[in-house]
């Protein structure tokens, strides 16, 4: 089963290596008309077109859950592969044209419980005041450093568009930290559904605690 | 005396509208200190858009193609999830999904602005104080094919200057221009563009197809398009213009016609502009 692995591997590279300028021109132009076909711009071609051959590469590289893998059918001689390369191209320019709401997949998506307890509508009363209050003063105890002008940039204007002061990572630190002092406080529950993109696909799922537990992890993917 | 007196009634204005509850003003884009990246395949570009009376902001990053990371386009300019908590429509294959969140592409993001009326800018202006401020425009080119070896021998194109008089007087003098012309099996599909100046970065408005029948030519739009700010321009363009047909010069018509047969049928061309299409 390696060895098929490794000779499927060899095989894509040496097809995709071996594709000629004149293969390759008509390749883009093939891109070119699909873009068109899906009303986006023609000068995308060059684009779609690479990120096909990235797709493939990926593909055979053995990325769980990425790229796409050529069948035998596709592997037997360029003309085929080609074929299937226009295929892939047919497919993205597609996926590219697709459209998204995006509160329809947050929907679905989202695990921010921080913006329905802090928007919640008895803003004003006093025992809102009191969370708040109790909020900010565990988050300026427990807090690094580097976190405190992001802090004290949210409780000037208090909402859950917290912002971005010294960095992103920042941002999503400070929320992360307050997330877990709200869940110690009672306001929010423990457990928190993990988003749908997080649980599909190669990614694996975390908990809320885990989500927490990371407050200083550093966040590049 | 005359333009005095204007400048005073336009300062009083924007001075009214400044101080009124529901003041809209905006996008204005203004650069800042550069921050750390938030992950490795999205940039902070420096650039922060500010609208409504300056307390709505949004820092701009670049959301890097994987396979071309040097590239640089208008629609890989990307805003946090965070900064847009409204409903827009957007599409995926230009967002991006980080352990910090989503970015989601801040053309659509203006697009939903403007729809909403949230920011009451004229969208020339504001699209050329963006093109100023964002970075040059990088096409993903044949030099960051790193798998296909002829890609290495493939000369690389500098994109020719859009030509000018094709479209009518009104569409040119806006910076509306034939970018791009595809001929299939008896039509004709002109790319649209907008360019903020003569050289400039070119903000893609649409594809008019066209088909030229005995009865003249007629047009229509490609829909539903991309989402964003090509939707905006669309709306933009039929406003200075009547119909379809109306939008070529003579010379224009030449051009996109040129080595094409006219057919019988144009059933499917109302040559109308279509309504449904910016709700």
């Amino acid at each position: 089963m390696a060895d098929m692995c490794i000779d499927i591997t060899g095989r894509c590279r040496e097809l995709l290596e071996s594709i000629t300028s004149k293969e390759r021109s008509i390749l883009i132009k093939s891109a070119r008309y699909r873009l068109k076909h899906f009303s986006m711009p023609a000068n995308w071609d060059e684009d779609l077109y690479q990120e096909a051959t990235t797709a493939v590469v990926r593909g055979f590289e053995g990325i769980q859950g990425e790229g796409r893998k050529p069948n035998a059918w596709a592997l037997q001689d360029k003309e085929h592969f080609c074929k299937y390369l226009k295929g892939a191209i047919r497919s993205i320019a597609e996926g590219w044209a697709r459209t998204w709401r995006k509160n329809k997949q947050k929907e679905h998506a989202s695990a921010d419980l921080l913006y329905d307890v802090l928007m919640t509508p008895h803003r004003g009363q006093v025992e809102y005041l009191d969370l708040v209050t109790q909020l900010f003063k565990r988050l300026l105890e427990r807090a690094p450093k580097r976190l405190l002008p992001t802090i004290f940039a949210w409780q000037d204007a208090l909402d859950c568009n917290i912002r971005t002061v010294t960095s992103r990572k920042h941002v999503e630190a400070v929320k992360q930290l307050a997330r877990k002092i709200l869940v110690e406080m009672g306001a929010m529950p423990e457990s928190i559904k993990p988003p749908a993109w997080i649980t599909s696909g190669s990614k694996t799922a975390i908990t809320a605690q885990d989500a927490m537990a990371g407050v200083n992890e550093p966040f590049d993917t | 005396m005359k333009t005095y007196d204007k400048q005073t009634s336009l300062q009083s204005c924007e001075h009214n509208l400044m101080n009124s509850a529901n003041a809209n003003l905006g996008p204005v884009f203004s650069a800042s200190k550069l921050q750390p990246n938030p992950t490795k395949k999205v940039i902070d570009l420096g650039i922060v858009m500010t609208w409504g009376k300056l307390q709505h902001s949004a820092r701009l990053y670049h959301n890097v193609r994987e396979h071309a990371p040097k590239a640089f386009r208008f629609d890989f300019v990307s805003i946090h999830e965070d900064d847009a908590r409204e409903d827009f429509e957007y599409q995926p294959s230009l967002a991006r999904q980080t352990k910090l969140g989503t970015f989601y592409p801040l053309s659509a993001y203006l697009a939903k602005l403007y729809d909403d009326g949230s920011v009451n800018r004229n969208i020339f202006s504001a699209l050329a104080e963006l093109d100023n401020i964002l970075p040059k425009e990088c096409p993903v080119t044949a030099k960051d094919d790193k798998y296909c070896l002829a890609a290495a021998k493939v000369t690389a194109q500098e994109p020719a200057e859009p030509a000018t008089g094709l479209l009518a007087s009104d569409l040119q003098a806006q910076g509306f221009r034939v970018t791009n012309r595809m001929p299939e099996d008896g039509r004709i599909s002109l790319e649209i563009g907008w360019l903020p100046k003569p050289s400039g970065r070119i903000f893609f408005a649409g594809i008019l197809e066209l088909r030229q029948t005995p009865d003249g030519v007629s047009a229509q739009w490609m829909l539903p398009g991309l989402c964003g700010v090509s939707r905006l321009l669309r709306k933009e363009f039929q406003q200075l213009c009547t119909s379809p047909k109306a939008c070529l010069t003579p010379k224009g018509n030449k051009h996109a016609f040129a080595g094409i047969t006219s057919i019988q049928n144009s059933a499917k061309h109302l040559d109308v502009w279509p309504t449904c299409v910016l709700t």
